[in-house]
């Protein structure tokens, strides 16, 4: 009996040493380090740091919050039984070619698709994507498949002809995606990220930084590429590639799906009298109607035939660097941009979790990422809503 | 300094929760003071309870005075029990990495806990019948009964802490 026992001990620790080794080589390899690199950060030689990524010898928790600290992951990545798939993720990092600040903002991304996972598991829930539909296209005809796809799929998901109001909640809740945003620095050239694996589903990251009207088109944009490139279960958009036939569709398709050609002839009909009369104003009004950035809404004026502004105009607003100052004046705030981190939906599982007794208050801090202090405020106001 | 304790001389292994309810309310001192040499405060718990509504926590201060002992994990068992409670549920409820902390340690070590968490007493009682089990309420409570502090005092103190 207490062999067995020895036994089965015996072979918890050594589960152990496998998993915390497999999880380093994965952090490792995701970041692009070399095992010199980090035996080196150890203080130890590179034989024995195999052997702990091989499970041949254990690290001691001492170093495991060092590399923690170093491959920047909780502490818990390196230890918990189930965690999310990580070829989507493996296949982001190999986009990235090596650029640290970018990999570094996808294992963020890929921590908080981990605790939307976690989230799901403790409420028993699974949020999944509604039946997936196969959106085939002909390379030949990317406008056209784009524009088609997006008022097909406006028609699926109801959502008449009418402005989206809140994109965010339309495909959360109808299209079961998991939306973040993560600050994500300019000059990365850094739209967004898709990634899509069977068990989490359809996972999207957008730029913080990024205006209101920039947030919904990219939001918009890497949902084409949940609709048409899936199969790839990882895409960055990077702006070097926009020319591209996979960055393009996904254009055409966020730009009608955002502002539907017929929806914005008639707005246009009914508001500006003559083409040639339209101004930076009318554009704004018109952009922050459909909830795109002025930008986007001069392009579609453009592109739309015939077209409701020529070229000329086109090219002069686009040179127009005065829209805020403009805005001002004319007494029209930009629009609120999202500015949480965190999907609504996410929030709402973790309250979920904490009222029915399935998380601690420390649990709280985790998941929210706020300092526990104040976690356990949090904590005690729900405690208190749910007696009333 | 041979002066009265709460846990008479046996270490016991405090939870953030805990530590940040006597600092919110400027009792840190006290704390120190009625565990002297007898707290133990783990790496990653002392990094969940970094401050509290009352400002930083300057651990340093009563470590170097011998107030509070610091410790890390580092045996195998440590490892093995602190990995076993991530990645199990007590009684249905997830805890955290500083929760499983303190189980993992005074378990193993034969170690009293003190935590505000519910689940996470009844798992060490469960587990360490007989060795203190105590939250920020019930160390007041054992301050009253020494005489270390008085009772209206220690009542304005427990209607002041968080959440037990």
């Amino acid at each position: 009996m207490s062999q067995k026992k020895d036994k089965n001990d015996h072979n918890y620790k050594k589960n152990i040493a496998v998993r915390v080794g497999n999880r380093l080589r994965i952090a490792r390899e995701a970041l692009d380090f070399t095992q010199e690199q980090v035996s080196e950060c150890l203080g130890i030689g590179r034989p024995r740091y195999s052997d702990i990524e091989n499970g041949k010898r254990n690290i001691s928790m001492k170093d495991i919050y060092k590399l923690a600290d170093f491959f920047n992951r909780p502490i818990e990545y390196f230890f918990k039984e189930n965690i999310i798939s990580e070829s989507g993720f493996r296949l982001l990092f190999r986009r990235t070619e090596g650029d640290a600040e970018i990999a570094k903002i996808i294992t963020e991304f890929e921590g908080l698709c981990q605790k939307m996972h976690d989230l799901e598991e403790i409420n028993e829930i699974k949020i999944s994507p509604p039946i997936l539909r196969n959106y085939d296209f002909d390379i030949n005809k990317l406008k056209y498949s784009g524009e088609y796809y997006a008022r097909f799929d406006r028609e699926i998901l109801g959502l008449g002809k009418a402005p989206i109001k809140d994109l965010n909640q339309v495909l959360e809740e109808k299209c079961g995606l998991k939306i973040f945003y993560l600050h994500i620095p300019e000059e990365s050239g850094v739209f967004g990220m898709f990634t899509y694996d069977e068990n989490i589903g359809g996972c999207i990251l957008i730029n913080l930084n990024s205006s209101y009207g920039r947030q919904r088109f990219s939001l918009a944009h890497e949902y084409a590429h949940f609709l048409f490139h899936r199969n790839r279960i990882g895409v960055i958009s990077f702006k070097k590639d926009e020319r591209t036939p996979d960055e393009r569709i996904a254009d055409y398709f966020a730009s009608e799906f955002l502002m539907p050609e017929q929806e914005v002839k008639d707005i246009f009909k009914s508001t500006i009298k003559k083409k040639s009369d339209v101004t930076a104003e009318d554009v704004i009004r018109l952009a922050d109607y459909f909830g795109v950035s002025f930008t986007a809404m001069v392009y579609k004026l453009n592109n739309i035939r015939p077209r409701l502004i020529n070229n000329k105009k086109k090219e002069d607003f686009i040179k127009e660097t005065w829209v805020k100052k403009l805005r001002k004046t004319i007494g029209m705030q930009e629009p609120q941009k999202n500015k949480s981190k965190f999907p609504s939906l996410y929030y709402n599982l973790c309250i979920k979790a904490y009222n029915k007794g399935k998380i601690t208050t420390a649990k709280i801090a985790d998941f929210l990422e706020i300092p526990l202090y104040q976690a356990m405020e949090v904590g005690g106001q729900l405690r208190k809503k749910s007696v009333e | 300094m041979n002066q009265l304790t709460l846990f008479n001389k046996q270490l016991v292994v405090f939870d953030a929760m805990v530590l940040i309810n006597f600092h919110g309310l400027y009792a840190f001192d006290k704390l120190t003071a009625w565990t002297h040499g007898e707290l133990v405060v783990e790496s990653i718990v002392r990094g969940e309870a970094k401050r509290s509504k009352a400002g930083e926590i300057d651990y340093e201060r009563y470590i170097s005075d011998g107030a509070i002992i610091e410790k890390c994990l580092e045996t195998e068992e440590h490892q093995t029990l602190f990995s076993y409670y991530l990645n199990k549920k007590i009684k249905g409820t997830t805890i955290n990495k500083g929760e499983a902390v303190c189980l993992a340690l005074a378990i193993s070590e034969d170690f009293g806990i003190a935590s505000d968490e519910k689940v996470v007493r009844q798992e060490f009682s469960r587990r360490c019948p007989g060795n203190i089990c105590v939250h920020s309420w019930g160390i007041v409570d054992m301050a009253i009964s020494l005489n270390l502090i008085s009772k209206r005092d220690g009542d304005d103190m427990k209607r002041g802490f968080y959440y037990v």
